[in-house]
């Protein structure tokens, strides 16, 4: 039993400092991300030959202190993340409920949507968008969060079905309660932890298409400090100094492991089955 | 009818913005200037003509002509498409190659070490984004060990890293659905029956239990290759490789709404169709399915 | 010890102090019992009471989870308790045939009839298979499924529930197995179908002398087929005698109960379930001491709580209670 609560432990702790050092970032940076300074470029790491305590993570090719960029870029990370996944996950409950509540046409149009969305290349689309609305964080969190919401349609609308189906629901809708009594007070309190589970997937995919766009050059605009921007402008460096791909590239890695690993043990412990 | 709603999507996406022209003539192009472009690409026609024009053409594998290349979008795509869908066949066997005995193993040490580090090492997968992945092989066997080239298609080495990427896509969902398909199978009545009448472990395993596993995972293959395919355009940037999705990035870059238009539309089509590939896999390997 | 009956030696399957527990609970605590060749014996008790547990320890097919030791695991004279898996599987299938409840699931939806009944004989006779579908002709036709030649090629799906069981038993018999375990291989199907079966089970046994472990709670197949009975509650063995002498004396309340305290033997008519008691069969951990029905029994007194020595009705009668042998005749 405990064993197998570890992984839950462990991304729970990943993410909850992420959390911490995104909401308190202006606090923790011990140099301004965005100031340039030519004669220091590409300072190495702490750790490394030629690196000081000054900027422990080095410093980028503009001369920016690297940490201070690293933790602006949770920032950037964190409100992705949890903004996508607001306006995903609003989206496709809405529509799966809608779905799994009426049947009928209403839940054959919800598939189609979502078949539609299915077959769209995801990355294409968004890049386009952003190409051609423009580069902003507000265009990023858009784009990806009216893009990702299949999964939570497919799982509500499955949930729903389920609940609509139990006897207790069917007693509420005889006793002549209200279509929006039902859908608040039986159907969304037992498709909850089913959303919880969701929102951590998509949240991590949220962050790994961000961090894509980024590094494509249509996801967040420079000089914000986004990972997968860090990593594109580390690129053309990087067999002089791997460090600079590697350190956002861990980052992004541990974050996003952390997130499903939190999502895998929520899954476990709240009992949601949302395989496939 | 999905294809229907995408061929408008595609459409509706690459003409939302109505400064096309601008956006090839330059910001600082005349009024006369972007008029002229405007009419010689019949953008100054109304949207619906536009679009069944389009639509029409397109029906016939005619997408008109590249702003950028000023050649046709048909022969472009011909020319980038084969690379795109080697490398996506080599990964999603790569895939396969690669989930299906380690789900196997997992699932057949369920529980023990072997079982979690099989499922930390697929979730660790699953979070390493794929562009990063790409540079870190790149600098490890391309620069550091000098094994494989760090760039290109020139021969068959070049496919290799970016099979295996494209691969990563793919491996943790179908890791996890060969294991816990296995699991179930282990545990199902089937295969207690199997084991009362005797049979060799191996042909409990490798006959009973594998084959109502593997149903489901060969026909999400199918799928996976789908998503793969989406994917290729960050893995062909990252080895500069020019396929269909180098093409995508190149054209988006440059606002070459005909290449656009075309590549989105033919994605979904290829990812529709191997749904549908899917589904006929899937009824094709399950008896109960079959003939129905 | 407990309540059940030392017997000659030479008897097909020889069970003593068979335990299985998973994880802290105790299913089967300690039973004993013997089948010989030729003769039926039933298994019966309420739902999880630790009768598939009993089956599947005999047959090494206990899941991952389950541990089992048992003193003495006798089949046909050799001690079968301590083989490896390798040397159980050459047993299984072959010399001892094992049916389940459930036909539905327990053939492989994956293969058809003939490659799932011809491996049987390929794997323990090495039979070619041309030679291995002929026998599996021959025996499906002698458990009574019309056209065998076509069901060869058909897959579970293609066949009704009572077919499939009957393909279970002529998969298990393929081998003319010296002992065939049937888990309620009856309580899947119609009752018509259910009567075809047993009288089909109890033709083949005559007819290839088979021993027959059948479990069942059914006290009217019991009443119909067995040639002796263990009652079992909680993982024990709680009474253990000849058929007739357990529907003349019923002797432990439990058994009692499950009769519904008739007193007069042959009243029970087929397809009577086990008389309801009140309560359920507790789980037991390890390290339980005295009766376990005692929080469901009437008669229940601070005794119970102590270790219970079995008790004879008659040579052939064996109880666990601590009630004399005819205490029920006063009541009654
Ligand atoms: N895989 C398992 N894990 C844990 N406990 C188990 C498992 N299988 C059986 N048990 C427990 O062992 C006990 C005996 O189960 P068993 O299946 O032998 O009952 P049964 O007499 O065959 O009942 P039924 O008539 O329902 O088939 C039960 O208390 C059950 O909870
Ligand atoms: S031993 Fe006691 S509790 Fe158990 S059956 Fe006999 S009288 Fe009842
Ligand atoms: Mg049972």
């Amino acid at each position: 039993m405990r064993t197998r609560q570890i992984p839950l432990l462990v991304g729970a702790v990943i993410v909850g400092v992420t959390a911490l050092v995104a909401l308190a970032a202006p606090l923790l940076v011990p140099h301004d991300p965005f100031a340039q300074n030519l004669a220091q470029r590409y300072i190495s790491p702490a750790w490394m030959a030629g690196g000081s305590s000054e900027h422990w993570f080095g410093t980028d090719g503009l001369g920016r202190d690297y940490l201070s960029r690293l933790i602006l870029g949770a920032r950037i990370s964190m409100l992705i993340g949890v903004a996508t996944i607001i306006l995903s996950g609003t989206i496709g409950t809405v529509l799966g409920v809608l779905g799994g509540y009426f049947g009928g046409k209403v839940d054959a149009f919800v598939m189609f949507i979502v078949s539609c969305r299915l077959a769209i290349p995801l990355i294409l689309v968004a890049l386009t968008v952003v190409f051609m609305v423009g580069s902003s964080l507000t265009v990023v969190v858009l784009t990806i969060g009216l893009l990702l919401w299949e999964r939570f349609a497919v799982v509500s609308r499955a949930v729903t079905r389920q609940v609509c189906g139990l006897d207790y629901v069917a007693a509420a809708w005889a006793a002549g309660c209200s279509r929006l009594w039902i859908i608040t007070r039986e159907v969304l309190p037992n498709i909850v932890h089913h959303l919880v589970v969701i929102a951590t997937v998509d949240m991590a995919i949220a962050i790994l298409l961000e961090a894509s766009l980024s590094f494509l050059g249509l996801g967040v605009p420079p000089p914000l400090p986004s990972w997968g921007l860090m990593i594109a402008e580390g690129k053309d460096y990087m067999y002089f100094k791997p460090w600079v791909i590697e350190i956002p590239g861990i980052a992004l890695a541990v974050l996003v492991l952390g997130i499903n690993l939190l999502g895998d043990g929520l899954r476990d412990s709240l009992g949601a089955n949302t395989d496939r | 009818m999905v294809c229907l709603t995408v061929l408008i999507l595609s459409f509706g996406l690459s003409r939302a913005s109505g400064n096309l022209a601008i956006s090839i003539a330059g910001a600082d192009a005349s009024a006369e200037d972007i008029a002229k472009i405007n009419h010689e690409l019949g953008l100054d026609r109304p949207l619906p003509v536009q679009f069944v024009d389009w639509a029409n053409r397109a029906a016939h594998g005619d997408f008109g002509e590249s702003f950028l290349f000023h050649e046709k979008v048909s022969s472009l795509i011909e020319e980038h498409l084969p690379v795109t869908i080697t490398l996506g066949l080599i990964a999603i066997a790569v895939a396969v190659v690669v989930a299906v005995p380690f789900g196997i193993l997992a699932a057949l040490y369920e529980g023990t070490y072997i079982d979690v580090a099989v499922g930390v090492v697929a979730l660790a997968g699953q979070a390493i984004p794929s562009f990063w992945l790409g540079l870190m092989l790149i600098l490890w066997f391309g620069v550091g060990l000098q094994w494989l080239p760090i760039a290109g298609l020139d021969d068959w080495t070049g496919y290799i890293l970016p099979s295996i990427v494209l691969a990563f896509v793919a491996i943790p969902v179908m890791l996890r659905m060969t294991r816990s398909g296995m699991v179930d199978a282990m545990r199902s009545d089937y295969v207690r029956t199997a084991r009362a009448k005797g049979l060799a472990r191996i042909s409990i395993v490798a006959k009973h239990a594998l084959r109502n596993a593997a149903m489901p995972v060969v026909a999400v293959s199918a799928v996976q290759l789908g998503f793969i395919l989406g994917g290729s355009v960050v893995t062909e940037v990252v080895f500069n490789i020019r396929g269909v999705g180098y093409l995508a990035w190149e054209s988006i870059g440059k606002g070459d709404f005909p290449v656009i238009q075309a590549v989105v539309l033919l994605f979904s089509i290829i990812f529709v169709g191997l749904t549908l590939l899917s589904d006929l896999v899937g009824a094709a390997l399950d008896p109960r399915l079959r003939g129905r | 010890m407990s309540a059940t009956l030392k017997r000659s030696t030479n008897a097909t399957l020889e069970v003593e102090g068979l335990r299985v527990s998973f994880g802290g609970m105790e299913a089967v605590r300690g039973i004993d019992l013997s089948v010989e060749r030729g003769e039926t014996h039933c298994l019966v008790g309420e739902s999880g009471c630790g009768k598939s547990a009993s089956a599947l320890a005999i047959m090494g097919l206990l899941p991952g989870g389950a541990r089992r030791s048992v003193r003495r695991l006798g089949f046909a004279g050799d001690e079968i308790g301590k083989l490896s898996e390798r040397r159980m599987a050459r047993l299984r299938g072959d010399r001892i045939g094992m049916i389940f409840q459930d036909p539905m699931t327990s053939l492989n939806p994956a293969y058809t009839i003939g490659s799932q009944m011809t491996e049987v004989l390929r794997r323990h006779r090495g039979l070619a298979r041309d030679k291995a579908a002929e026998r599996a002709v021959a025996m499906l036709d002698r458990v009574g499924v019309t056209a065998p030649g076509m069901r060869l090629g058909q897959f579970p799906h293609q066949l009704s529930g009572g077919l499939r069981q009957r393909v279970m038993i002529a998969m298990a018999l393929l081998c003319e197995p010296t002992l065939l375990i049937a888990d309620e291989p009856t309580t899947a199907l119609d009752v018509t179908v259910q009567a075809q079966t047993l009288r089909l089970l109890a033709e083949l046994q005559r007819e290839l002398g088979l021993a027959v472990l059948l479990i069942t709670h059914d006290l009217g197949v019991v009443a119909r087929v067995a040639h002796r009975v263990s009652v079992m509650y909680a993982g024990e063995i709680v009474e253990q005698a000849t058929t007739e002498a357990l529907f003349a004396a019923p002797t432990h309340p439990y058994t009692r109960g499950l009769l519904d305290a008739i007193p007069v033997p042959g009243k029970v008519r087929r397809g009577d379930k086990l008389g309801s008691i009140p309560g359920i069969v507790p789980r037991i951990p390890a390290g339980f001491v005295g009766c376990a029905f005692r929080d469901r029994c009437a008669f229940a007194e601070p005794v119970c709580a102590s270790n219970i020595p079995p008790q004879f009705a008659s040579p052939d009668h064996a109880y666990r209670c601590r009630m004399a042998p005819d205490w029920w005749r006063a009541t009654a």
